[in-house]
């Protein structure tokens, strides 16, 4: 009988046992997510969570810049992705990955931006501060409403397409963060005005909440990064007295001053230029296919090289000095150069790169979103909008665009002495306001190539691209086929 | 609990009955040598208590006074059973089996004979196989049971393998059955449809979990193929059961058996890619269809023809000049698929020694196979051993431990989804550039080519990649048998898997991935895997009622770590470790770990020996779910009626054994993953050197099991003395709760939600049918299994359709269907690409509004055919395997074959391309960089129907005289010697999958299955 009972006491044991290892099993690299909501230090991570996330190559980490470049004139696309190929061609399909990842990641990070609106109202830890709820508040309305501005931007036919601007935009998802299971919903879209009005209050919400800091010790957004992009929602939407207003706050600020060179800003992490940098370190390598390093540096930088200058944007780079202003030149015997051409590639006659963001390896460049020449053109094209005709013109139009000018085009005399006051534009230079917004647009060409500028700018000045007006369906990109397949209350754009 | 333990200890009370007892000796002999045999087992019936013959094929066994019937079984022998009828000494002659009925089949917590079985249970044993050289153990049920479906999923060495039974009865979670060795869940990380360890160096194609065990020490393979056999393994029997089980040694003079064999391997099958020339030919025709089609001929008011040859136009269009040179001096060719490739060789030893003495029995062997595949780099060293020894303290307890350490180096290479992948990339690199300088070096410029579409080159890829994953393993266990009475037993098992992955990737600095200045990355990962089994089994006979009853407690805990981190900028080439890379980052360490915990019990039943009667059900618990739905039961009942012994069946002429039976039952799904009901933030999403979190799983607490209730029924026969034997078997499986990732509204914030949606069944017939045709001087043995599998989705969320890439969900079609727009050939007018509408009418505008279902991802029917022949020392085997009626979606089509929207070089057929003198082409007029043909669409869905000889062997055994007495035969074999397949299918291998349960149609660039022939030698003394 001994053995019996030697043999009923394993019988318990396991029976024991049996009930520990079922409940002895925790996820080891996460934590529930409602305690996480609940504990200042969780809100926190979250946080830093939504940089991160912001870090996405498929959106402000990479492709915010890359597909409206690839869309527009200053690169041609030579890669062997038929997806991006697509996207050059404006022939892009439904199910192209890179569309749907821009719309994907996108509403990801306005669900953690909702769902840290949800958690500050909800938050009982004493660690957690009014300074941290308003702070809070702020990154999460920065972001939602920065996104919300670059879904519509894309997924809908310009500003003004239709009169009201009741057309077909992007779903607005603001009332509850996204949880459990039980808060899905499909949503259909929502027209245009009302989304850009979404991203207005939330932007101008964030600027309040905001640190007034030119940079902040973290890089995190400041209220001028937020005043940016309200800059760029009224630019966008035709208003350019209130941009005018955006941009002088942010002069008038005095935090931000241009670097000495062009390619300061691209050579020094957070230069004086810098208003929002999304910052990447070797860290964060989004891999080998994807980002806007991969695409933009060439083989021998360890990228792809898939994305060209083309020739037209070296057309381009030449006229900055206007004929008038060139003979000017030759008849003082001066010498002139546009230091901008240092940020293409010289060095190798096969490659036609940009060398802005020239660490294909590490792919550990910062990604610039907003900054300081970008701020100073639009106030100068802005000033140009408000003002009657030519002669109402104020004169901080031209400085703000000589401003720009003079830091990149180098005049020198014979003893290498400065002349720059030769490409300086003054009044009397332009016969009429259109002249003068066609320098600025020049001028904005060149200085923010291969930053995702030129599309929007087509786009919203209503200029061709390619040929094509801002309005042709091609233009517009297609709702994602993932989101049209799962959700049928979700309406496909014309033309896919 | 107490519930649970009171169950156990009711079963044992059956255990109260008297001692009374007598002894009976004997010896047994081969009724044909006359030689005694040695290892026969001699049990008492309807009782657990037994022994063994010795070398001199004697036994001496107590019975207890009430019983009168001793059984006598040996493997390849009829088993007899004898009354003992008051005498002391029996001897017994026993005659080799004919009939095989009496198999002792492995049933999972037990073994039973062939003909008591009620479910539906297919076994596999090394005879069957001949003498195959498998790469993974787990190749050897291929083709061998009706209702199995096996695919290799890549020719890479060591590749994981997509196994079904009985179609596929998931979407989300594996649809991998459980593989158990010996008594152990084998560490089973699943990636979507496949089980496999390791990186995906592209799509699955991680290790197989299964790659250190050596296929030479496996006694059987049985899948447990219903519920009624599978519900004793309960949440994780509904894929059905794959039990492995190894040698032991047997009481008897030792044996010795050395086999060794070396052969060449070769692929089965290449794509045909254009060289030179031909690209030259089809790129400057697509570049000056380029300058047509964008009007910049017009533009620049010359031709097309000369927009495409002037460099002006060029560098003002490309940036660059894009045209070659059509010079016949200035074309080079290389052939690129062949420089990545070699014949490859393999060699295989293994040796073994078992035996016993009355009271201990052992089994050790050793082996060591090395192989390089014909991919060159890819290459496999597998070294094993295991020690098995059983030990009788005393009549009534036994101990036994079995050891198997292993290890194996394996050099593996990118095979597939990586398009820098050697076999990928040297199909689709320019053949127009040389390979190598005239220095020998490699040439890695694409001149005259303008564009590199990757760094590297395809030969650097080879030469400067090393993928080294190292697998150590110890697999072990310790048990110890009980006779508690005469006629209950107690077993308690333990074991445990200890599984170590060790990978380093080098990627050298000109290699596509390693560029500029070379990358490394290392990793481990370590599976601990434990299992505690009790179990307590009682039998006994009352008159004409059998009983066998197990109860059982079984407990498993599984912990993984893994660690991974990668380097970048190397001073050389020649450092391979991570700690020379300038830059160390991508570090990751994670752990996770789930845990079972099951309550089982099994009662079979049989009056008059030929009305039997099954039922088994386990409450299984697991860690995977949320408190609510942490338990499942899974009950199952099975019957069975053997006609042939009824006295009205009489002697049949014609059959002389008939059994009908039938079972129902319920078994579960768990594989999800190991915390899917939690709402949880994840970390690891660190800004600026901040760390961050992100919700990363949404909460569903209503997540349970996926439960399959399967019906089975099937005629088993035995006919003309026995010489033709087979099984005619139905069966339907209906899973309901089904664990589905449901695509989501993006607006969500996630893409998708795994939830417990949808319905699926699969149903089908079953047919294997054994004929010896021959038997005497010449003997022929034809075994011959065909299955049918009719998969429908019967309900999903709502009724919606779910789309995935190619595939389809869509209540009333097969998981996975294809859903494609349909290609319509060339329009001969313009040489664009044609499509029909949803509507069937032709266009040529490409819209995926257009898609409809279309082909099939399951075949009509697939089984395989064998044939063993044997005269005098002679003997030959050949295996067959086929396929019919399934279609496979050739990905790698939307790259070789797009007229050049790409960079890409183009397969051979796409010589035939439209010209405006060539209007009846076979394909559309190439345009560069420009969708013509190339967009998903029917026109890469091809039917994958198959028949192919997966084996043929011919050996010779040396006559005795000249052996002295050792069994020794000489053996030649072959493997994937020949493969039919249909002229449309132009796809490397039709037996490719790319592993994803609903995707698993969807491939690209698989490597083909390899061919090998090898010459061996197997002694036995």
């Amino acid at each position: 009988m001994k053995i019996l009972k030697l043999i009923l006491a394993t019988i318990v044991l396991t029976g024991l046992a049996s009930c520990d290892i079922l409940d002895s099993q925790e996820p080891q690299q996460s934590l529930p997510t409602d305690e996480v909501v609940g504990d200042a230090s969780g809100i926190d991570n979250l946080v830093t969570g939504m940089y991160d996330g912001l870090q996405d190559p498929a959106i402000s980490g990479g492709n915010f810049n890359v597909l409206p470049e690839i869309m527009a004139d200053n690169v041609s696309w030579s890669g062997s992705f038929a997806n991006y190929a697509r996207q050059a061609s404006k022939s892009m399909l439904p199910g192209d990955g890179q569309i749907g990842d821009w719309w994907a990641i996108s509403y990801r990070e306005i669900n953690t931006a909702n769902v840290l609106l949800d958690a500050i109202g909800e938050i009982d830890d004493p660690d957690f501060t009014e300074a941290d709820r308003s702070l809070t508040e702020g990154e999460a309305r920065f972001v939602r409403g920065m996104l919300y501005f670059e879904l519509a931007r894309v997924f809908a036919k310009p500003w003004g397409f239709t009169g009201d601007n009741s057309h077909n935009a992007v779903p607005l998802r603001v009332d509850e963060g996204v949880q459990g299971v039980e808060d899905f919903q499909n949503l259909e879209r929502d027209d245009l005005a009302s989304v850009y009005a979404q991203a207005e209050e939330d932007l101008q919400e964030a600027a309040d909440l905001l640190p007034d800091e030119g940079i902040r010790s973290d890089n995190r957004a400041t209220r001028y990064a937020a005043l940016g992009y309200l800059k760029r929602l009224e630019m966008t939407r035709g208003n350019f007295e209130e941009a005018a207003q955006y941009a002088d706050e942010i002069i008038s600020s005095g935090n931000f001053s241009l670097t000495d060179n062009p390619a300061g800003p691209f050579e020094n992490e957070f230069s004086t230029e810098s208003i929002f940098e999304i910052i990447h370190t070797s860290q964060d390598n989004p891999g080998v296919n994807d980002g806007q390093n991969a695409f933009y540096a060439d083989t021998d930088r360890g990228g792809r090289g898939d994305i060209q200058y083309s020739a037209n944007y070296v057309e381009a780079l030449n006229s900055t000095v206007t004929e008038q202003q060139q003979s000017e030149i030759e008849a003082e015997g001066y010498t002139v150069t546009d230091t901008r051409e240092n940020l293409i590639t010289i060095d190798n006659e096969d490659v036609n790169a940009t060398v802005k963001f020239p660490d294909g390896v590490n792919n550990a460049d910062n990604v610039m979103n907003l900054r300081y020449a970008a701020v100073l053109l639009s106030r100068a094209e802005a000033l140009v909008e408000t003002a009657t005709d030519i002669n109402d013109v104020p004169q901080e139009a031209y400085d703000r665009l000589n401003e720009v000018r003079t830091r990149s085009i180098v005049v020198t005399d014979e003893d290498g002495l400065p002349q720059n006051s030769v490409i300086e534009f003054e009044d009397g230079d332009f016969a009429d306001r259109q002249e003068m917004i066609d320098a600025i647009l020049l001028e904005r060409r060149v200085e923010l190539a291969f930053e995702g500028d030129r599309f929007y700018t087509l786009k919203r000045r209503g200029l061709e691209i390619d040929g094509l007006s801002p309005d042709d369906n091609s233009i517009t990109f297609p709702i994602p086929q993932g989101e049209i397949d799962a959700n049928p209350d979700m309406d496909q754009n014309d033309g896919y | 609990m107490l519930k649970r333990l009171a169950l156990l200890l009711l079963s044992m009370a059956f255990a109260l009955s008297g001692f009374a007892q007598q002894t009976v000796t004997g010896v047994v002999t081969d009724a044909q040598s006359g030689d005694p045999l040695a290892g026969v087992t001699v049990l008492v019936q309807g009782t657990t208590t037994g022994t063994s013959t010795d070398v001199e094929g004697r036994y001496e066994i107590t019975v207890p006074e009430d019983r009168d019937v001793l059984e006598f079984s040996f493997v390849g022998f009829e088993t007899i059973t004898e009354e003992i009828d008051g005498r002391s000494e029996i001897n017994i002659t026993m005659g080799e089996d004919t009939q095989q009925l009496d198999d002792v089949v492995v049933t999972g917590y037990g073994t039973l004979s062939r003909r008591d079985i009620t479910s539906s249970i297919g076994q596999v044993s090394p005879e069957d196989l001949g003498d195959v050289s498998l790469n993974t153990a787990d190749e050897a049920i291929q083709g061998r049971i009706s209702g199995v479906q096996f695919t290799s999923n890549t020719g890479a060495l060591g590749s994981s393998s997509t196994i079904r039974i009985r179609g596929a009865s998931s979407i989300t979670a594996s649809t991998s059955p459980l593989v158990v060795v010996d008594g152990i869940p084998v560490t089973n990380p699943t990636t979507g449809g496949s089980s496999s360890v390791g990186a995906g160096l592209g799509a699955d194609t991680g290790l197989n979990p299964l790659v250190n065990l050596n296929p030479n020490d496996i006694e059987s393979y049985e899948v447990l193929k219903d519920a009624a056999a599978s519900a004793i393994y309960g949440s994780r029997g509904s894929n059905g059961v794959i039990l492995i089980t190894t040698k032991e040694g047997r009481e008897g003079a030792q044996q010795v058996n050395i086999r060794s064999r070396a052969g060449v391997v070769q692929e089965t099958n290449r794509y045909d890619m254009m060289n030179g020339e031909e690209f030259t030919q089809i790129w400057n025709d697509a570049g000056i269809n380029f300058m047509e089609n964008e009007g910049l001929g017009e533009l620049f008011g010359v031709s097309p023809e000369q927009a495409w040859n002037d460099a002006g136009i060029q560098g003002a269009v490309f940036g660059t000049d894009f045209s070659l040179s059509e010079d016949p001096d200035d074309i080079e060719s290389a052939d690129w698929m062949d420089a990545v490739t070699q014949n490859g060789y393999m060699q295989e030893t293994s040796a073994s020694v078992s035996g016993g003495t009355e009271r201990t029995r052992y089994y050790i062997s050793g082996n060591y196979r090395w192989e390089e595949g014909y991919v060159r780099n890819n290459e496999q060293n597998r070294y094993s051993a295991r020690l098995r020894v059983d030990h009788d303290l005393s009549d009534r307890v036994r101990v036994g431990v079995n050891l198997n350490p292993s290890r194996s180096d394996n050099f593996r290479v990118y095979s597939s989804n990586a398009v820098a992948a050697p076999y990928t990339f040297g199909a689709l690199y320019y053949p127009n550039v040389p390979i190598r300088n005239d220095d020998g070096t490699l040439n890695y410029s694409v001149a005259p080519n303008a564009n590199v579409a990757f760094s590297g080159q395809p030969v650097g890829n080879v030469e400067g990649v090393d993928v080294e994953s190292n697998v150590t393993q110890l697999l072990g266990s310790a048990n110890v048998e009980v006779n508690l009475t005469e006629n209950t037993v107690f077993n308690s098992d333990f074991s445990f898997d200890l599984f170590q992955l060790q990978e380093q990737i080098r990627q050298g600095e000109n290699t596509t991935d390693g560029s500029p200045n070379g990358q490394g990355v290392s990793s481990n990962d370590q599976y601990r895997n434990y299992n505690w089994n009790n179990t307590v089994e009682y039998a006994n006979t009352f008159g004409d009622h059998n009983i066998n009853a197990l109860a059982g407690i079984s407990l498993q805990e599984t912990q993984n770590t893994s660690f991974s981190a990668t380097a970048r900028a190397f001073p050389s080439d020649r450092l391979k470790n991570i700690s020379s890379g300038a830059d160390i980052n991508d570090a990751t360490g994670t752990g996770t770990s789930f845990s079972f915990a099951g309550y089982l019990s099994r009662i079979n039943y049989e009056f008059k020996e030929r009305y039997q009667l099954s039922f088994t059900g386990r409450v299984d618990g697991s860690s995977r779910f949320s408190e609510e739905n942490q338990y499942g039961f899974f009950p199952a009942v099975s019957a069975g009626w053997i006609i042939s012994d009824e006295p009205f069946f009489g002697d049949s002429p014609a059959f002389d054994f008939l059994k009908l039976r039938a079972s129902v039952g319920q078994t579960g799904n768990a594989e999800i993953g190991n915390f899917p009901t939690r709402g949880l933030v994840g970390y690891g999403t660190d800004y600026d050197g901040v760390p961050g979190g992100r919700v990363t799983q949404l909460e569903n607490p209503d997540l349970k099991w996926e439960k399959t209730t399967q019906y089975d029924a099937a005629l088993e026969f035995g006919a003309l003395e026995s010489r033709l034997r087979g099984t005619v078997g139905y069966y339907l499986k209906n899973t309901d709760d089904l664990l589905l990732d449901v695509p989501i509204s993006r607006v969500n914030g996630f893409t998708s939600l795994t939830d417990n949606i949808g319905a699926v069944r699969n149903h089908g017939l079953e047919f294997e049918l054994t004929a010896d045709i021959f038997q005497g001087d010449f003997n022929w043995t034809s075994a011959f299994n065909i299955s049918t599998v009719n998969n429908e989705v019967t309900r999903l969320v709502e009724g919606e359709d779910q789309i995935f890439g190619q595939n389809l969900l869509r209540e009333g079609e097969p998981l996975g269907q294809f859903y494609l727009v349909r290609y319509a050939g060339v329009n001969p007018e313009n040489g664009n690409a044609q499509w029909l509408t949803a509507d069937g009418e032709v266009t040529e505008d490409y819209s995926t509004n257009d898609r409809v279902t279309v082909g099939s991802p399951f075949p009509e029917f697939f089984g395989g055919f064998s044939n063993n022949f044997a005269y005098k020392n002679l003997d030959a085997s050949v295996f067959f395997q086929f396929s019919w009626g399934n279609d496979l979606y050739r990905s790698d089509g939307e790259f070789t074959d797009t007229n050049l929207n790409s960079l890409f070089n183009q397969s051979t057929r796409q010589n035939d391309y439209w010209t405006p003198e060539n209007t009846d082409a076979a394909n559309p007029r190439p345009i560069l960089l420009t969708d013509n043909g190339s967009q998903a669409s029917t026109r890469f869905l091809e039917d994958a129907s198959y028949l192919r000889l997966k084996q043929a062997s011919i050996g010779y055994t040396l006559p005795a005289e000249l052996s002295g007495g050792a069994d020794v035969r000489f053996f030649a074999q072959g493997m994937n010697l020949l493969t039919f397949t249909k002229d449309e299918f132009n796809g490397s291998d039709p037996e490719a999958a790319s592993g994803g349960n609903i995707q698993s149609t969807d491939v690209f660039f698989q490597l083909p299955q390899s061919r090998s022939v090898m010459i061996g030698v197997d002694l036995t003394f």
